[in-house]
């Protein structure tokens, strides 16, 4: 389980989280949503370890987030590998390190995304390293997957392969995938239970399908909802 | 467990030395000129052509201190930091693998030099300063020997606690997102006046600020013994720098 207790977070004059609390349970795919600037990233380096809370208190099973890095996956949204890289050099590396590597679901994954292991990480289109990023994060049987805006900046066909890697690859039950983006339409048939977070703070939450039955809306309307009541 | 902590380190080492074949290249080709240069000459062999291997070997003690620099900054610039910084490893051993890229690059350097010079010595050079003496005697003199390995490693020693302040420096200026360049240069000289004052206030002056010392270099093992207690007092202060950089690596760095 990830819990947040009165989490703050400001980065010079811009407080990026304020008392936020949060409870997430495992086994199911959530989504972490908001408009840019509401602190979605902020919270998602706080679960990979990445940032500290200036107050609060973040725990990953129990355990303070960095002590937990070998449990969790984390997909940052800008280019984190080495453009020199091959495909196949950064999953030997990126297998030396965690002991949840799964060599035969990167098989494949790799014929799925229709990728070659002989690509140069710098050298290829960017929804191509969208994938290559992707691979190497679902490649792990890690207990917490996190993808910061995974959809960002890539073509609508790289996304459907996005998506459908990973409806083709989650286990209920077995993993926990926290996927943040401000395109929610794209991913709204794919998660379980919502976050909307804004300015910091969450405004409101559930699980997706009882949202959606309970405001008749759809969850980027009940966001834009949301918002607009939060501005006001 | 072990192995794995090596399979780990391994892969940070072949990382990082990647990083650096730039650097590892100007050396390699200026030793593999000077010394073609000196066998492909036409007329007789001349002593000026130890000054470029003089100056090259300058240039191999002095760019792994760069790559120091460029090395750790990189991550952020290129954004591998948040790769680096999500595996499960502590600071030291991130620290540690460049580091020990870093050492590597000085002995190959330096080795490289050391085989070229030696092979210019014995093909006709050394008749410039020791006519009387051939090349490979003046080698079997084990004092020789001994007093050249002191000055290498009191070089590699130096080299060392340099590269542990530019690492103490560069993660103190990245605590900040502003003027981070700044507070690094700033870390990195007040960094350096603190371990002088330390060595000083220990009594392990350098060498070069010691007129004891320097009076004693007529009496060569004097001399020595002053160099290895020197390069003793900046390993332990480059142990202690390390040590501290990897802690506020571990606790204190944020993304």
């Amino acid at each position: 389980m990830i819990e947040f207790s009165n989490v703050s977070k400001s980065f010079g004059s811009v407080q990026a989280l304020n008392q936020l609390n949060l409870q997430i349970s495992q086994g199911k795919i959530i989504g972490l949503f908001g408009p840019n600037g509401a602190g979605k990233s902020t919270t998602m380096k706080m679960i990979a370890g990445l940032n500290q809370p200036d107050s609060g208190n973040v725990l990953v099973d129990g355990k303070k987030p960095r002590q937990n890095r070998a449990r969790i996956a984390y997909l940052p949204e800008i280019d984190h590998l080495y453009g020199w890289w091959t495909l196949q050099q950064a999953a030997d590396f990126t297998r030396s390190f965690y002991a949840d590597w799964d060599d035969t679901k990167y098989q494949e994954m790799l014929k799925f995304l229709n990728l070659d292991g002989e690509m140069k990480l710098g050298k290829i289109s960017k929804g191509q390293r969208a994938k290559c990023k992707l691979l190497l994060t679902v490649s792990r049987r890690a207990p917490y997957l996190l993808m910061d805006e995974p959809l960002s900046g890539i073509d609508i066909l790289t996304r459907e392969e996005i998506i459908n890697t990973l409806i083709h690859d989650f286990q209920e039950g077995e993993q926990t995938i926290i996927i943040s983006t401000h395109e929610i339409d794209e991913v709204e048939s794919l998660v379980d239970e919502v976050y909307f977070i804004d300015q910091g703070r969450i405004v409101v939450s559930g699980a997706a399908e009882e949202l959606r039955m309970e405001k008749g809306l759809s969850l980027v309307e009940i966001m834009k909802e949301a918002f607009r009541h939060a501005q006001q | 467990m072990h192995s794995n902590k090596l399979k780990m380190f391994g892969q940070l080492y072949r990382k990082d030395l990647h990083e650096i074949i730039p650097e590892i290249m100007i050396v390699v080709i200026g030793v593999v000129l000077v010394t073609a240069s000196y066998f492909l000459r036409s007329s007789e062999p001349s002593p000026v052509i130890i000054v470029p291997l003089i100056l090259l070997f300058g240039l191999a003690g002095l760019l792994p201190l760069v790559a120091s620099f460029k090395l750790l900054s990189r991550e952020w610039s290129n954004n591998t930091v948040y790769l680096i910084m999500s595996l499960p490893v502590s600071g030291a051993m991130v620290m540690g693998a460049k580091m020990l890229v870093l050492v590597s690059q000085y002995v190959a350097g330096t080795l490289l030099i050391a085989i070229s010079g030696y092979l210019l010595y014995m093909n006709g050079l050394y008749q410039y300063f020791s006519p009387q003496q051939p090349g490979y005697m003046l080698l079997q003199n084990p004092e020789l020997v001994q007093h050249l390995l002191a000055f290498y490693f009191s070089g590699l020693v130096f080299l060392i606690f340099l590269c542990c302040t530019s690492f103490l420096s560069q993660v103190v200026g990245k605590l900040s997102r502003k003027f981070s360049g700044v507070i690094t240069a700033g870390a990195f000289i007040m960094t350096l006046i603190i371990s002088g004052k330390i060595t000083n206030a220990l009594g392990m002056e350098n060498i070069s600020a010691n007129p004891a010392a320097l009076r004693m270099i007529g009496d060569a093992s004097s001399f020595i013994y002053d160099l290895n207690i020197s390069s003793l007092s900046h390993l332990l202060l480059a142990i202690i720098i390390f040590i501290l950089a990897a802690i506020i690596y571990d606790r204190k760095l944020e993304l």
